[in-house]
């Protein structure tokens, strides 16, 4: 690729950066050139340096040492504005698009412009998305968008605000394969017209996908850079970790009987999701997969079966020390108190939960030994107290507890809110898996996500630790690799409906990807990959 | 951890610069009212302790604030914003009047105190519950917004005591504002302290901070806090929604009305169109500036109650300073602590991005060390 001498005023360099908090220190001496044109991805574990390089580049943190230029100009960006100003912006985790407003009032709210002009900043959005040859609505609601269209919006307003390099945390992390492969593909033709594009990812099977470059990061520091063409994700992992674990040999584990079954349940969520008469059974002893693209309804599916949402009709059942069966009612309103006590009587009957959103899950102004013992205060000073087995909720050793999750730092008088996200992750799976009492069944969305190949590992493990233990685990995720990494079985949705149960060693991610986009299983041929799948 | 004492840090100095303000804005005043404000120190000193009676009347004013503001902590920890205790303070004193008055007519005229007071209490304290499940009632059913309805229910019951006191309750006296006739002698509260008006309704506020002292350690209050800020969770804890707005302001309904039986029976020996003078609204800044902790809110109270009595003293002293002066530095205090607790939820809006902003709960991140151990130790048992 050559470079212009117009796109070589762009390059961003950073020269020996390093960044401390405290005693801590998140970086040190990182090196990395950004080059327009090109995707540079940006891989490493959790707390590698990663999101901080990024956030010293968008202006968002000062580099404590080292220096940065941007076309051979020293870049010392004072704040994020001025980052902007320069060209360079971020796409956060946590998109930040506000979700009443449309695409076009989005960016009229952000930015410093002294006057607004609705139809001019339409135009130029308009303009923005057909040269990057992004197709997205412009006028509704961003709410109303699919995970991917806000993607791509918030893209859109990025390059619409002036930037010509780009930084994107992890765009990719609630994505389904096909809505990946469309990101991509806008990504490359973003980067034709100029654009620099650094890519924060986990997914090692991205950087060979999409990257033109690579920057590895391992506890600060920078452990390769290069080219990232013909590089295997196997010499990246090793990269990135030093020796990656084996995964674990699947033990034979013996289904027992079912504990967790939905029986025709239909349900409506206060958002765009429904249920359309799903059955599920997942036994004691097995992993069950649950994939899908957004929306397709596995929120709502996991959100019924945690007693969260009542059915309009339909039931669900949990089979444990006592079985609770919630019938759908149409009385919405006195379902929706009930929905709420089975909430609770679920999860006394022995159901863990690891919602998709972890900070549903996690209290951030409570200290980690609150948080891990939080269930214990539902119990009542009456009845429970007596009822219950010593040490049956093993909470007398949160340390303990936290350390066998790999929380860092192990520290129960922490508050949740100074872990990062990756650890707050682990916190909730050392409240909802590592119990002393083995659940009777796990409701897991994305239980790995945000956390690095080996934590994720770990909680896959603990997974299948409690499976093999008796336990009826059903995992969903956007991520077809961190299901297929778990599961025994895989249950697709599409559309409310379930479309696809396939075992493990059927699973292939061709029929997977073609369940998840809705299409029959047959041969037919595959729809372009940049085909939005429908909702 | 380095985050954490930064922020104590500045809470600090932000508090001091709060205090400094105060001390200048009232000065200011002060002078500006052409006085001398050492002279104007020593009224209020002096309107708060130079004789008995004076320190009487600090607690007559801080018991109602403070009733009302203890049985606010369930809902304000929960995140319940009620501001409806004006209106529940003047429905319970016309049922506990109403209730006083036909006990006693019931037994002509010979009841006995011990019956008048528990006919009051209970009386005040049904007429403050119902007035409070009413806009409860509308939050769970329809998700009436409880700031806007329980404010509006305000005048309501304001409209429903002045029609009180001129029909049903009216006395036949000849008086120059609306009022009831004079409750019988034995209904009224005895008076704590000789010589002073301070009635047995201190020893309430005791009880009740005690009360809530324990209460705050239980698993209960645990569960308000999750369902302030987690209600998924609080759904997993059993805490649903109907069942924490009922409780929670039920409780401060009960507190009210009860409040607005211990003004009649206790201060004013009859019921007036002045019962609640805004103690409901000086109770919620009172719940607030005390971080809903018991003590502070009984500091905060006695503070309160002690500016605006200061505030006649210095008024009697320098002859020139209106006593409105206190109602002046309550609103500079409160507008502090309100920056306060916003510049305390900033900084954590970094640490965790895109948190939902909750409507209030200024003792979010304080000191949990202790109390987090105790709360661990007291589930574990």
């Amino acid at each position: 690729m050559t470079i212009s001498p117009q796109e070589a005023g762009r390059v961003v360099e950073a020269r020996s950066v390093s960044k401390s908090y405290g005693p801590v220190r998140a970086l040190h001496e990182v090196s990395i050139t950004v080059r327009p044109g090109a995707v540079h991805a940006l891989v490493g574990e959790n707390g590698a340096g990663k999101s901080t390089l990024a956030k010293v580049l968008a202006g968002i943190e000062p580099p404590s040492s080292g220096a940065i230029s941007l076309g051979g100009v020293p870049y010392v960006p004072r704040d994020r504005a001025e980052a902007k100003r320069r060209g360079v912006n971020m796409v956060p985790q946590q998109l930040s698009l506000v979700g009443e407003l449309s695409l076009v009032e989005n960016y009229l709210v952000v930015g410093s412009r002294p006057f607004v002009n609705r139809r001019s900043a339409r135009s130029l959005l308009a303009a923005t998305l057909d040269r990057a040859r992004v197709e997205v609505d412009l006028d509704a609601p961003t709410a109303s968008l699919t995970h991917s269209h806000r993607q791509l919006g918030e893209i859109v307003v990025a390059l619409a605000e002036g930037a010509h390099t780009l930084i994107l945390d992890e765009p990719t992390a609630s994505l389904g394969p096909l809505e990946v492969g469309g990101l991509f593909e806008h990504l490359r033709s973003l980067c034709e017209l100029g654009t620099a594009i650094v890519l924060i990812t986990h997914r090692l099977d991205e950087v060979r996908q999409v990257a033109d470059d690579l920057t590895v990061l391992s506890h600060g520091l920078e452990v390769h850079h290069g080219s990232a063409t013909g590089l295997r994700p196997t010499e990246i992992a090793r990269l990135m970790v030093g020796e990656l674990p084996e995964l674990a040999p699947r033990a034979a584990r013996t289904r027992g009987a079912v504990t967790l079954r939905a029986e025709a349940v239909v349900a409506q969520s206060t958002r765009d999701a429904r249920l359309d008469g799903v059955d599920l059974a997942v036994h004691a002893g097995e992993v069950v997969g649950l994939a899908g693209v957004a929306g397709s309804g596995q929120n709502l599916l996991l959100d019924v079966l945690a007693g969260f949402v009542p059915p309009r009709s339909g039931t669900v059942t949990l089979e444990g020390s006592r079985t609770v069966t919630i019938t759908g009612s149409r009385a919405s309103t006195a379902a929706a108190e009930r929905g709420g006590a089975t909430a609770s009587t679920l999860r006394a009957a022995g159901l863990a939960w690891i919602p998709e959103d972890r900070r549903d899950a996690v209290v951030p102004t409570m200290s980690l030994r609150e948080n891990l013992a939080v269930y214990s205060s539902s119990r009542g000073r009456r009845a429970d107290a007596r009822s219950r087995p010593q040490g049956s909720d093993d909470v007398s050793a949160p340390a303990d507890r936290l350390a066998a999750f790999d929380v860092r730092p192990p520290r129960p008088e922490l508050l949740a809110a100074g872990l990062s996200g990756g650890n707050q992750q682990k916190l909730l799976a050392a409240r909802e898996l590592g119990a002393a009492k083995t659940p009777n069944a796990v409701l897991a969305y994305g239980p790995t996500q945000g956390l690095d190949l080996r934590a994720a590992q770990a909680i896959r493990e603990r997974l299948v630790d409690l499976a093999a233990d008796g336990a009826a685990v059903l995992v969903a995720s956007h991520d077809l690799e961190e299901v297929l990494g778990v599961a025994d079985r895989v249950v697709v949705m599409f559309g409310g409906r379930i479309v696809a149960d396939l075992p493990i060693a059927e699973a292939t991610t061709e029929r997977l990807g073609r369940a998840m986009a809705g299409l029959p299983a047959d041969d037919t041929p595959r729809p372009a990959i940049s085909e939005e799948p429908a909702p | 951890m380095r985050l954490v004492r930064a922020l104590d840090r500045r809470r600090w100095v932000l508090t001091g610069a709060v205090v400094v303000s105060i001390i200048l804005i009232a000065g200011a005043l002060i002078v500006f009212a052409g006085a001398d404000p050492l002279l104007g120190l020593q009224g209020l000193v002096d309107g708060v302790s130079s004789s008995p009676y004076r320190i009487g009347e600090v607690l007559v004013g801080a018991v109602p604030i403070g009733i009302v503001a203890l049985t606010l902590i369930p809902a304000l920890r929960a995140g319940v914003f009620s501001v409806g205790a004006e209106g529940q303070i003047v429905v319970g004193a016309i049922f506990a009047t109403a209730a006083v008055f036909a006990v006693n007519r019931m037994l002509d005229g010979g009841a006995p105190a011990l019956l008048l007071w528990v006919a009051g209490f209970v009386a005040g304290a049904v007429g403050g519950g119902l007035m409070a499940l009413l806009p409860a009632f509308l939050t769970v059913r329809w998700r009436v917004n409880e700031i806007l309805s329980t404010l509006l229910l305000n005048y309501l019951a304001a409209g429903f005591l002045g029609w009180t006191l001129r029909t049903w309750l009216a006395t036949d006296a000849e008086t120059a504002t609306p009022q009831s006739d004079e409750l019988p002698d034995a209904a009224s509260l005895p008076s704590l302290i000789p010589g002073t008006r301070a009635h047995w309704g201190v020893l309430l506020v005791v009880v009740l901070a005690v009360v809530f002292l324990v209460w705050q350690r239980s698993a209960a209050s645990t569960r308000l806090s999750v369902f302030a800020s987690r209600p998924k969770l609080a759904l997993r804890l059993g805490a649903t929604r109907s069942r924490t707005v009922y409780s929670t302001m039920l409780v401060s309904g009960l507190g009210a009305g009860v409040v607005g039986w211990i003004q009649v029976a206790g201060v004013n020996d009859r019921l007036l169109s002045s019962v609640s003078g805004g103690v409901g609204f000086s109770g919620i800044a009172v719940a607030l500036l005390g971080a809903l902790a018991p003590i502070g809110i009984v500091a905060a109270a006695l503070f309160f109650s002690a500016l605006s009595a200061g505030a006649v003293g210095m008024q009697s002293a320098t002859g020139t300073v209106p006593s409105s002066i206190a109602e002046v530095i309550k609103g500079v205090l409160l507008m502090g602590v309100a920056c306060i607790a916003a510049y305390q939820r900033q900084p954590a809006a970094v640490v965790a991005p895109a948190e939902p902003v909750v409507a209030d709960a200024p003792d979010g991140p304080d000191a949990p060390g202790p109390i987090a151990t105790a709360e661990a130790e007291e589930a574990r048992a």
